[in-house]
């Protein structure tokens, strides 16, 4: 009960801290209509797009009328050789005795597939954000809108690198444009911003920053941004010279932003506050900030029931664990500390180790070195080739190794436990992060058994609690621990109860939505009745 | 800072060190402790441990573990452990010490040396201790057929973790040191044996002054158990033959709880009291069904004579050999310090009245309703 009213104490105090914070003028824009007025018509349609970088206006004259005429689209989402084979060529060659029909009569002038005329900011935001030009004529209080949408590019991919069951099956491609307009296909938001910078002396990469102006924190974008503006490097060529380039000397052992190629990813990351970096010539998506959790979070949970979620992040922190412990945990029982383990299992490791030439550390060590290399191998070869290396290394290799008592049974189960967790982590750059460290624990627990693989534990968690980007500590919201908001980390609460944002990226307006009253439709009344609606 | 990590890494190498490590098939793994009278010095330890063998059983491809039983003689446990140690040419590691078993000449003269076992910090104080009926070493070396590492029959036996017999007593190292801090209260060991499975626990021995003096049967230990430990998921056969040669009837306890205590009169003479409540599982009648003859009421009540009859003897027994494992000289301590029956206790208590109440619902007669 008292839970109960501390709870929505806590969501009135957000709700109020929501309103306090200035709602943007675009959600007043929305519902007006166009006057005629020509610079109070711009800055309405403006104030609807919002002022993104790719946001195009072109001005043109008809012949006949004396005023203004502009053409607005999103450079991203229009095909340009349409725009200017069918709308610009069709304006060159228009013209019109009556000046009152001018609207109606251009619209049906105009040989595209469509067109539609549109009166309030509404309708044009969404006819211009979904890939339409908006063609505005000064002193009529009706404009245009046409579509140009372009076609794909190219095909686009399946997100290779981070699979999932469910969910969108779109990956981002490797040009900047196409990538801009498959986020905005999925973010018709009026306040997403698009600054684009050019990094690199030489190479002059196009990098887009982009970020919801009412979520994301002020300084953020405006960080990002100098940071970019102030890097000086001879060549850009993806993501990972630029996420290094951005973040400085803690991206040492982990990254220490999220690189994706899902769109879904880029577009929840925007609508909780974050920053999106995209790259010309890279289908990796850098999204800053980003905290620990994300290396256990998928896209695919979101597509879950909450206690699948549940059971599957769990699934991946054990194997995260299992990456860190397995290999050092054996060299401190076998070498060490054999008086930890049950005295069956002390029986197995002797009875298994039995006859093997080399010392646990030793065995583990090289067959840990045998491992790594084979994964390399895995991932530099082409496919096919991959796949014999699989069966040859991993198979045939391993077999053998064990019946010419070259390396204990044993030793095989925990390498391989520790090398099959790598693949539960869903950042996979940072999944080499982990494989690195765990090499220290190693070393550690050789020297000093299982008071060195705590001692190893103890530093990684030092070191991660050392670690922030843009104001974010690493480890947020657990440490520093933000008590009652800490959402979306290894519990996944229902989406209808959960209306608050991860307060971790301190978003401007912390309630993302309302908390449906499901069962009022759902349970308690039968369905109504259409007729009495109508 | 640099200098600094260097600098930190080379203390750390100072205190510990890789040299130390050995792998833990260069072990001897002891499982089990026997100490007994030796022959010429004082102690005769005899060990069983395991230890790695290329050609014996359990691993692949030939290798595996077979177990040993080496005995060492000395003056002290660590000479005797030594002078083992010093014939097989391998670390002897303590720390998987399941058992530890102590003659019964020794258990005679007192168990004072197992308390450097306890304080050696090596062998863990979860192992279990128990008197052997003749020498330690001839349990040790008993063979049995059910596992292929003898010593872990007993461990086994002793490891059970719920529903068994009560008269399963496991006393474990720090349980036994428990108890050598009070003077009102005396040691409680089961008893193990060579006899039936190779090596199995037969009752319990009972203690007085921290010296052997007697042992208890399996039903007597069953009896006792009930106090030791409240133990809700342990049971015990119980027969009970009806009145004029009728027959009998059988079944469970279970769902056992047993208090004692000790209550001052109004002379200030203590008197010592247990009460058990039971839940008793009728499980068998003979001739067939004579005893449904009688009510559940008329049942329950023979049942709590004959239970509360059985009590009485037990205690009367321990009262006999002056052995108090109950801890009746403690409660007594702790309600009266001063009382001047603490004096001298063992002698007192054995002349001590004692009163039982028993509790018997009949739960379920084992029939489909």
């Amino acid at each position: 009960m008292l839970k109960q009213l501390l709870s929505d104490l806590q969501l009135t105090k957000l709700i109020v801290e929501d309103l306090q914070a200035k709602i943007p003028s675009s959600h007043y824009l929305l519902v007006k209509k166009l006057s005629g007025d020509w610079s109070k018509d711009l800055s309405l349609i403006y104030g609807v797009l919002g002022k993104s970088e790719d946001v195009k206006t072109k001005y043109v004259s008809l012949k006949g009328f004396p005023g203004n005429v502009a053409i607005i689209y999103v450079d991203s989402m229009v095909s340009s050789e349409e725009l200017e084979r069918e709308v610009l060529r069709s304006l060159q060659t228009f013209s019109t005795e009556v000046a009152d029909h001018i609207v109606e009569d251009l619209r049906r002038y105009l040989s595209v597939k469509d067109t539609e005329v549109v009166l309030r900011g509404k309708e044009i935001s969404q006819a211009v954000l979904s890939g339409m030009a908006l063609i505005v004529l000064e002193g009529h209080s009706q404009a245009i809108v046409c579509d140009v949408q372009g076609p794909e590019q190219r095909a686009v991919s399946i997100p290779k690198r981070e699979a999932t069951l469910f969910g969108a099956s779109e990956g981002f491609t490797d040009g900047i444009d196409q990538n801009l307009s498959i986020i905005r296909k999925r973010y018709l938001d009026p306040n997403l911003m698009v600054r684009f910078i050019q990094v690199g002396r030489r190479s002059k990469t196009r990098v887009a920053v982009l970020w919801t102006k009412d979520l994301a924190q002020q300084e953020l974008p405006i960080r990002v941004i100098k940071q970019l503006k102030s890097i000086d490097i001879d060549i850009i060529i993806g993501p990972g010279r630029l996420e290094e380039m951005l973040v400085g000397p803690r991206n040492r052992i982990f990254s220490m932003t999220r690189t994706t190629e899902r769109p879904d990813a880029v577009v929840s990351g925007l609508a909780m506050g974050t920053v999106a970096l995209l790259v010309d010539g890279s289908s990796h998506v850098i999204i800053i900030p980003t905290t620990f959790w994300s290396n256990f979070q998928s896209a695919e949970d979101y597509e879950h029931t909450p206690t699948v979620t549940f059971m599957l992040r769990s699934i991946r922190f054990i194997g995260w664990f299992l990456v860190l412990i397995a290999s050092s945990l054996y060299i401190s029982v076998s070498g060490y500390n054999p008086d930890i383990i049950p005295v069956d299992f002390v029986t197995t490791v002797i009875g298994t180790r039995t006859g093997v030439p080399f010392p646990a550390v030793l065995e583990i060590i090289l067959l840990e070195l045998v491992m790594e290399i084979l994964l390399e191998a895995i991932f530099r070869m082409p496919e096919r080739m991959s796949t014999a290396i699989t069966i040859v290394g991993a198979l045939i290799v391993g077999q053998a190794i064990v019946q010419a008592r070259f390396v204990s049974g044993l030793t095989i189960i925990f390498v391989a436990a520790s090398a099959v967790g790598i693949g539960v982590l869903t950042a996979y750059h940072n999944a080499l992060g982990w494989r690195a460290f765990r090499w220290l624990i190693i070393g550690l627990s050789a020297i000093f058994g299982i008071y060195g693989m705590f001692a190893g534990l103890y530093l990684l968690f030092i070191y991660l609690n050392s670690l922030e980007t843009y104001g974010v500590p690493y480890l947020s919201p657990v440490s520093p621990p933000t008590v009652g908001l800490a959402n979306d980390i290894q519990v996944r609460r229902p989406w209808w109860k959960e209306i608050r944002r991860p307060s971790i990226f301190k978003a401007k307006q912390k309630i993302s939505g309302r908390q449906s009253d499901w069962q009022e439709y759902t349970h308690k009344q039968p369905f109504p009745n259409r007729e009495e609606e109508e | 800072m640099k200098k600094l990590v260097l600098l930190i890494i080379l203390l750390g190498l100072s205190l510990s060190g890789c040299w130390d490590y050995q792998d833990v098939d260069k072990h001897v793994i002891v499982l089990a402790l026997g100490i007994d009278k030796g022959d010429t010095t004082r102690y005769r330890v005899t060990t069983q441990f395991i230890i790695s063998h290329v050609g014996g059983q359990g691993g692949p491809e030939g290798g595996g573990v077979v177990y040993r039983n080496v005995s060492g003689e000395g003056d002290s446990i660590e000479s005797a452990l030594n002078s083992i140690a010093a014939n097989l040419s391998r670390g002897i590691r303590l720390g998987h010490v399941k058992l530890i078993i102590i003659g019964e000449e020794l258990a005679k003269e007192g168990l004072d040396q197992l308390q450097w076992l306890v304080k050696s910090r090596e062998i863990a104080t979860r192992a279990y201790v128990a008197i052997a009926e003749g020498t330690a070493e001839e349990v040790i070396k008993a063979e049995t057929p059910a596992e292929a590492i003898p010593i872990l029959f007993l461990y086994h036996a002793f490891e059970g973790t719920y529903n068994r017999s009560l008269e399963a007593l496991e006393i474990r190292l720090w349980e036994y040191w428990r108890t050598s801090f009070t003077d009102y209260q005396d040691w409680i060991m089961p008893r193990v044996t060579d006899e039936i499975y190779g090596m199995n626990y037969d009752g319990a021995a009972i203690s007085t002054d921290g010296r052997l003096v007697g042992w208890l049967d399996p039903e007597e230990t069953a009896l006792l158990h009930m106090f030791l430990h409240s133990k809700p998921y342990r049971y015990t056969a119980f027969m009970l033959n009806l009145p004029a040669d009728e027959g009998w009837i059988a079944g469970r306890l279970s769902g056992i709880e047993g208090e004692h205590g000790v209550i001052i009169n109004q002379d200030g003479v203590p008197i010592l009291t247990t009460t058990l409540s039971i839940d008793f599982i009728l499980r068998e009648t003979a001739p067939k069904g004579v005893g449904l003859d009688y009510t559940f009421i008329e049942m329950e009540k023979m049942l709590e004579n004959a239970i509360a009859e059985s009590v009485i003897k037990m205690i009367a027994k321990l009262q006999s050999f002056e052995s108090d494992p109950l801890g009746f000289g403690e409660r007594l301590r702790r309600k009266d310090p001063h009382s001047p029956y603490l004096v001298d206790w063992h002698k007192k208590y054995r002349e001590l009245e004692h009163k039982t109440e028993v509790k018997v619902t009949i739960v379920s007669e084992n029939r489909v309703r």
